[in-house]
């Protein structure tokens, strides 16, 4: 596909299945949710409309902080993480899927509203091969229920008038740019809350923005009526394995004061979420897999012909890479080489962190195109 | 031993021929595909300037997984080369990675050459000398390199 889609937005994501709050010595916390249990069993791999892949994983207790909002997004994971790496790194396998709603991370901004001056209104591209529909919500509690299946995603803002959701089609790269009565005014909200880099501080309160993407089963009936999330009885059999929500979370970068004559707030994706039959995902990135999917920046450029450095496996040289070292999200290892570092080598080969497992992306060639 | 291993030779092998450094000459051993014959010139700017220096490179048999063992056949008067050639670089032992070739192994210890560290010494007289006169030790550098290097 020769659609532009930003390179930052390929994503890996690892389970945040919800778990009956009955672990009250966990030290760490997702949303206002105490306790999420991080599952263990990784199965979900998870692509793009146009490249990325995105994976579940067990733990993730990254030093790596390369990528906007990644480091931030890690961290409550340590906790449920920080145990012993293991002298043989497991082998995981897992399958890929596609991501069909996503808010490219780096399109995010929050622009000042020309006739409004109070107000800033937020413009952001996204991507989705469904119609569906678009939620924003301002200094947001995420509410969302702790059952074990996770229907949908819940978010409560702090005036309590519910946001309108706006209804969209499939298509690549759209822009979404919010109604002038809709924006953002910051003198609403106090300073201190609107302004917090740590996640897991920031996720007590409440998160200034989060962006909703909801894909609609049958949408084209549906939307008009706007109606409420399809209950877990209606969604059809094909619903399955398939991405019903995109929950993307947004913070500011740098306190308001000083910005009263800005054009514009600057911001970043904190974190993003998917949910997949009833479990959510966090979207972590995989380093190194545009250079496996082709650079959708150019469009019918394709993926690079095999046989080109950065594709290849980093050991043999000879074969692609399909295999992502854990927890650093490398992607750097054939199959076959990578079950030779699993006894040979504690250490990822491109960063030297330790290995806790290897991830193998079984068709991430095929959704290479 | 893996096939996909001694593939991963021939084709830096072949990548070394193609598109080679500049100031470094490597040529692999007609009965031997794990033995370099590897030539490097001296850094500019350093004392190794104008010298040619020979060097042998060996692959062991898990390599990549292991790092390749370098020695300079050719004298040079350095804090991290002792006497007998061998090399005291960190990417040749606990911080090789699988991720370094044989182009980037040459790539630092051409840059060691020009950088010499003389707190983790091999060569002790050198790196005394380096520590305590620089210039000296650097003119004696510069004349082992006349002398030897050519």
């Amino acid at each position: 596909m020769g659609n532009t889609t930003s390179h930052s937005d390929l994503s890996v994501a690892s389970t945040v299945r919800e778990a009956p709050a009955n672990e009250p010595g966990e030290p760490l916390s997702l949303g206002t949710r105490p306790a999420p249990a991080v599952e263990t069993s990784a199965s979900g791999l998870y692509t793009n409309p146009t490249d990325g892949a995105f994976v579940q994983s067990s733990s993730w207790p990254s030093n790596n902080d390369s990528g906007a909002g990644i480091g931030s997004s890690v961290s409550w994971l340590q906790g449920g993480s920080g145990r012993a790496a293991q002298p043989v790194p497991t082998m995981v396998h897992a399958y890929t899927i596609r991501n069909e709603l996503n808010v490219r991370k780096k399109s995010v901004r929050l622009i000042r509203d020309p006739d409004n001056p109070q107000q800033f209104l937020l413009e952001f591209v996204f991507d989705s091969t469904c119609s569906g529909l678009c939620t924003v919500y301002f200094m947001a509690k995420d509410a969302t229920s702790r059952t074990t299946r996770v229907e949908q995603f819940h978010f409560q803002p702090l005036d309590e008038t519910r946001p309108v959701p706006t209804p969209f089609e499939a298509g690549m790269g759209q822009l979404y740019r919010q109604n002038t009565h809709r924006g953002f005014v910051p003198q609403k909200y106090r300073q201190s809350v609107l302004f917090e880099q740590n996640l897991t501080e920031l996720s007590k309160h409440r998160y200034p923005i989060v962006i909703l993407l909801q894909r609609l089963p049958n949408a084209d009936d549906e939307w008009a009526e706007q109606k409420p999330p399809p209950r877990q009885t209606e969604a059809s059999a094909t619903d399955s394995g398939r991405v019903r929500f995109q929950a993307t979370y947004v913070t500011l970068t740098m306190p308001l004061k000083g910005l009263e004559l800005a054009e514009e707030i600057p911001v970043k994706v904190a974190q993003q979420k998917i949910l997949v039959d009833g479990t959510i995902y966090e979207l972590q990135e995989i380093y190194g897999i545009e250079e496996r999917t082709g650079s959708p920046d150019e469009p019918g450029s394709g993926p690079p012909a095999v046989g080109e450095t950065d594709e290849l496996c980093i050991i043999c040289m000879t074969d692609p890479r399909d295999t992502t070292v854990l927890p650093c999200r490398h992607l750097c290892l054939c199959v076959d080489c990578a079950q030779l570092l699993r006894v040979r080598s504690d250490r990822c080969p491109i960063c030297r962190s330790p290995v806790d497992s290897l991830l193998h992306i079984r068709n991430l060639r095929s959704n290479a195109r | 031993m893996s096939g996909h291993l001694s593939k991963r030779i021939m084709k830096e092998t072949e990548r070394l021929a193609k598109d080679p450094v500049p100031g470094i000459s490597v040529t692999a051993h007609d009965e031997n595909a794990r033995y370099f014959n590897v030539i490097l010139a001296g850094p500019e700017g350093s004392p190794y300037e104008g010298g040619v220096f020979r060097l042998e490179l060996f692959l062991p048999a898990d390599y990549p997984m292991q790092a390749p063992r370098a020695r300079f056949l050719t004298k040079i008067y350095h804090p991290n080369i002792d006497r007998l050639g061998r090399v005291c670089l960190d990417i040749l032992k606990d911080r090789w990675s699988p991720a370094l070739q044989i182009r980037t192994v040459l790539l630092s210890i051409q840059a060691l050459m020009s950088e010499p560290n003389p707190e983790d010494a091999l060569n002790n007289e050198a790196a005394e000398l380096w520590k305590k006169d620089a210039a000296r030790a650097k003119e004696i550098a510069h004349q082992w390199t006349l002398e030897y290097a050519r």
